[in-house]
């Protein structure tokens, strides 16, 4: 779920303050009034506001525990590689090679010389150790890695992965696996309820040192196998809540980096020091817009192309989105980062620009009329009408909905807005009653996932079994064929290939409509720190997440 | 005695009922909150059966129990204090969530409400005395004005005034950041630093209701013949202001103030977010918007046994303060 949806359940309490008080900007410069500033720190503390407190913090350090871990566990495990999911390349970090033996055997190499931050050595023991714990309890195997996995084993310095079957793109979520110490949870009775609270060993960059439920303050690893790129000697996470408002601090110049939901970034943080205070909200994969292609009239194709003519991504993007998320282009490919798997001539083939009236042509092509009142009518004589749910709170999303309710209802098809609870809306998604609603996007480079996740009928519901991901319910083997083709293969050549002939699938069938890039929230300070990624060095994801932390620390610097 | 056994047969069904209800209630909401945590998991589409499973029981969902079998399983889990694991704080027991916070809430809330309560009954006292004079129209002018005033906007006033203005106090939070919760001076003063102001806007705001409620009790007592009757006597304006009138003008206050003491533990859930307190308010708060069903079933169930144990009390004292209950033979 999106960091923004969280903060969009704030109390009124907080919009009201940051009102009151930023009517006032200027008044209290410098001050350090919030409450979570009382601690002296020195010049070169990182103050990093990300951890949800609401409003006290749960003392879990657990990396497997995704539910409600405190983020700073992000800085202290770290993964075999590092994948940048904007443009795929891939770093050796806990390894230093890997190699496909065979289409069912990965052999990774492990680095020399790496120690956790208790001063004990790294070994492929821990890789191997790590994995089979996700195999014995699989309630932590998030990623599914065992899906497709045999055996993990250690021999040497080399951890070998042998596979059921052929799955080449479980590469990925291998990589996202945090590894953790044998000999700390070897002895744990139960990880699935470790909270792993007491100074938390890992491999990297930073280690826990004061703990205290409204913050918590990291400091150097002094283990640590790149400790000449750490620069920041220590970080400060203080506790997010409600009424703790996050944009009234940070128009204050309270914190160094933030992943928030800012409403006018430009007015509120930017404006307030232009020199020090940027972001960028770098793309991850499209939110879409989902239909139940088996029920009338989605389950007409004509039907869906005409809603790709008469919805306005650019105008969703910019009214609905504030122009963070950008439009998404129709093969659901995020450009320009994927732009290697572009099938560029099928692609000008199948515009999708906004037009109402190629829109009302296809309608009219499916035999559709209008009554007096200008509504389409279906073959049983009714008006085509349909709500489309999402959760009530996510307003932006919600503002995207009565865009598209106007939208189409222009064109002569009725939209209904409802906005159930998330649980409610989750209940209806996955068991097909719906119109229309949203599905929020993934972090991942490798395009298959977007595609495997959509349209693998394995995902799809129908017949009592719910859906997960598929929840337009496209159920189509020739998708399923390619899926699986490319999951087989460790071939790159082939693999562009299929994510073609899915593109091809996408714009000439369209079972789901891409709508807008999600944005990875991200507000940073270049006053005491340089080296940040940004649009035009994007060498990695500025999400609070395993990996991609670890690669951002190393790339950082005081600046002099 | 009849009387006592009579409600006491109440309070236990009350009770029946509540905790059934408290029960029934999550189960017959359209959609399953573990489900929908569950989905989160899913929605990135690479979970085997073996994790989806490990899940459930994780959650405890899916235990293909029966409805009888289920409510047979919650009841011992009520006496046993034994809630389960909290969604949201997985894996934090909800007991040791609401045993964190309890110690907040009642501190907070319940001074403020004892103080509060005094403090407004005993200044009613003194307006009604005083009857007429410029003291009592102060008093009560100030305390219509005090009682209309909607909590959350005077305590945003407050913050932006007194926190964020002026930096007389935190903004928020129960204690600061520096300390953890234990018995040492530091951090035992940070608490009571930092709730100052929450105590303050609860005060400003809650005692002009006792205060008015009480007076015109008064008022209503003081022109009955037995308070002439005790001035006649010679007995002092003490005495008869106290024994004799306030003591009968208490009663219906009194049975407010017994019902306020039950909605204590469930916390003030505006202070506490205002304030980012970490009480049980919050918690309630964080436990509904994030659908936690075990944490908001076994705070709701506090409330509601608590309320119920008040009004029982409340019964009881009117009971022993008020002679009249006693004659009728209850």
């Amino acid at each position: 779920m999106r960091f923004k949806k969280a903060l969009l359940t704030l109390v009124p309490a907080a919009a009201l303050l940051t009102v009151v008080s930023g009517c006032s900007s200027g008044g209290s410069a410098n001050s350090s009034s919030n409450s979570s500033s009382s601690s002296s720190s020195s010049a070169t503390t990182m103050t990093i506001a990300t951890d949800d407190g609401s409003p006290t913090f749960q003392d879990n350090f657990n990396p497997f525990l995704a539910a409600n871990m405190r983020k700073g566990v992000a800085w202290i495990y770290e993964t075999l590689y590092y994948i940048n999911s904007q443009d795929g390349k891939e770093t050796p970090w806990l390894a230093t090679s890997y190699k496909w033996d065979t289409p069912t055997q990965l052999t990774f190499t492990i680095r020399d010389g790496v120690k956790w931050n208790d001063g004990q050595p790294f070994t492929a023991d821990d890789v191997a150790f790590t994995f089979n714990m996700l195999k014995k309890y699989p309630a932590l195997d998030t990623q599914g890695v065992w899906q497709s996995l045999d055996s993990v084993t250690a021999s040497g310095s080399n951890v070998v992965f042998k596979f059921k079957q052929p799955d080449s793109p479980d590469f990925t979520y291998i990589n996202i696996v945090p590894i953790v110490p044998k000999h700390v949870w070897s002895k744990v009775s139960d990880p699935t309820t470790f909270t792993n609270a007491d100074n938390p060993v890992g491999t990297g960059a930073y280690m826990l040192d004061k703990y205290s439920p409204y913050q918590y303050t990291m400091k150097r690893n002094p283990n640590y196998w790149q400790a000449d790129k750490i620069q920041i000697p220590e970080l400060k996470f203080p506790a997010l809540n409600g009424a703790d408002t996050v944009d009234l601090n940070l128009s204050k110049g309270e914190y160094d980096w933030t992943q928030a939901y800012v409403p006018d970034i430009q007015k509120t943080y930017v404006s307030k020091d232009p020199q020090n205070n940027h972001y960028w909200y770098a793309p991850s994969d499209a939110s879409n817009i989902v239909f139940n292609d088996q029920k009338f009239p989605f389950n007409n194709v004509k039907f869906r192309q005409a809603l790709e003519y008469g919805i306005n991504r650019q105008e969703l993007s910019t009214k609905g989105e504030n122009g963070y998320d950008t439009p998404a282009d129709p093969t659901g490919l995020r450009l320009p980062g994927q732009d290697k798997y572009l099938d560029k001539s099928l692609a000008a083939q199948y515009p999708y620009e906004y037009d109402p009236q190629k829109a009302a042509q296809l309608l009219q092509s499916m035999g559709l009329k209008k009554n007096s009142s200008g509504q389409y009518v279906g073959p049983d004589g009714k008006p085509i009408e349909f709500t489309i749910i999402v959760p009530t709170g996510w307003n932006d999303w919600i503002t995207d909905c009565n865009l598209i309710k106007d939208e189409l209802g222009k064109i002569g098809i009725t939209v209904d807005v409802q906005t159930p609870s998330f649980t409610t809306w989750m209940t209806n998604i996955q068991s097909g009653q719906y119109g229309m609603t949203f599905t929020t996007g993934l972090n991942l480079y490798d395009p298959w996932f977007y595609y495997n996740l959509y349209l693998n009928s394995a995902n799809a519901g129908g017949n009592g079994k719910k859906a997960h991901g598929n929840y337009e319910n496209w159920n189509d083997p020739a998708t399923d064929k390619l899926l699986a083709e490319y999951k087989a293969t460790t071939d790159d050549a082939k693999k562009t290939q299929i994510i073609q002939q899915l593109e091809k699938t996408m714009l000439t069938q369209v079972p789901l409509i891409p709508l807008f890039y999600n944005a990875n929230w991200n507000q940073y300070s270049t006053k005491k720190y340089e080296g940040w990624p940004d649009a035009n060095n994007p060498y990695a994801t500025p999400s609070f997440t395993i990996p991609d932390i670890e690669m951002i620390m190393t790339h950082l610097t005081v600046k002099k | 005695m009849r009387h006592f056994i009579r409600r006491t047969f109440i309070l236990l069904l009350t009770l029946w009922t509540a905790v059934t209800l408290n029960f029934f209630i999550p189960r017959l909401m359209p959609g399953n909150p573990a489900e929908a945590i569950l989905a989160k998991f899913q929605s990135k589409g690479n979970l085997s059966e073996a994790s989806v499973h490990a899940l459930e029981v994780m959650f405890g969902i899916n235990t293909h129990q029966t409805m009888l079998q289920q409510y047979w399983q919650y009841w011992r889990e009520v006496f046993r204090f034994d809630f389960g694991l909290s969604y949201t704080y997985y894996p934090q027991t909800v007991s040791s969530l609401i045993a964190q916070a309890l110690p907040w809430t009642l501190i907070l809330i319940g001074v403020t409400t004892v103080i509060g309560f005094i403090g407004g009954t005993l200044l009613g006292i003194f307006a009604a005395w005083r009857n007429g004079t410029k003291t009592d129209a102060i008093l009560t002018l100030t305390s219509t004005i005090t009682q209309i005033f909607p909590y959350f906007w005077f305590a945003l006033l407050c913050v932006y005034f007194l926190a964020f203005l002026l930096h007389i106090f935190p903004l928020s939070q129960g204690y600061s950041a520096d300390f953890m919760p234990g018995w040492d001076t530091g951090f035992i003063l940070s608490a009571i630093y930092h709730s100052i102001l929450p105590a303050l806007t609860i005060l400003v705001t809650s005692v002009g209701g006792w205060l008015l409620g009480m007076r015109n009790n008064m008022i209503s007592v003081l022109s009955e013949d037995y308070i002439t009757l005790g001035k006649a006597k010679g007995l002092s304006n003490t005495t008869v202001a106290l024994q004799y009138a306030a003591r009968n003008a208490i009663l219906p206050s009194l049975t407010g103030f017994a019902l306020n003491l039950g909605f204590i533990v469930g916390g003030n859930v505006l202070v506490e977010v205002v304030f980012a307190y970490p009480g049980l308010g919050n918690l309630l708060f964080t436990a509904v918007t994030n659908e936690d069903y075990p944490l908001m079933q076994a705070i709701f169930l506090i409330i509601v046994v608590c309320v119920v144990l008040a009004n029982f009390v409340a019964d009881l004292v009117n009971v022993l303060i008020d002679p009249r209950i006693r004659r009728a033979g209850g």
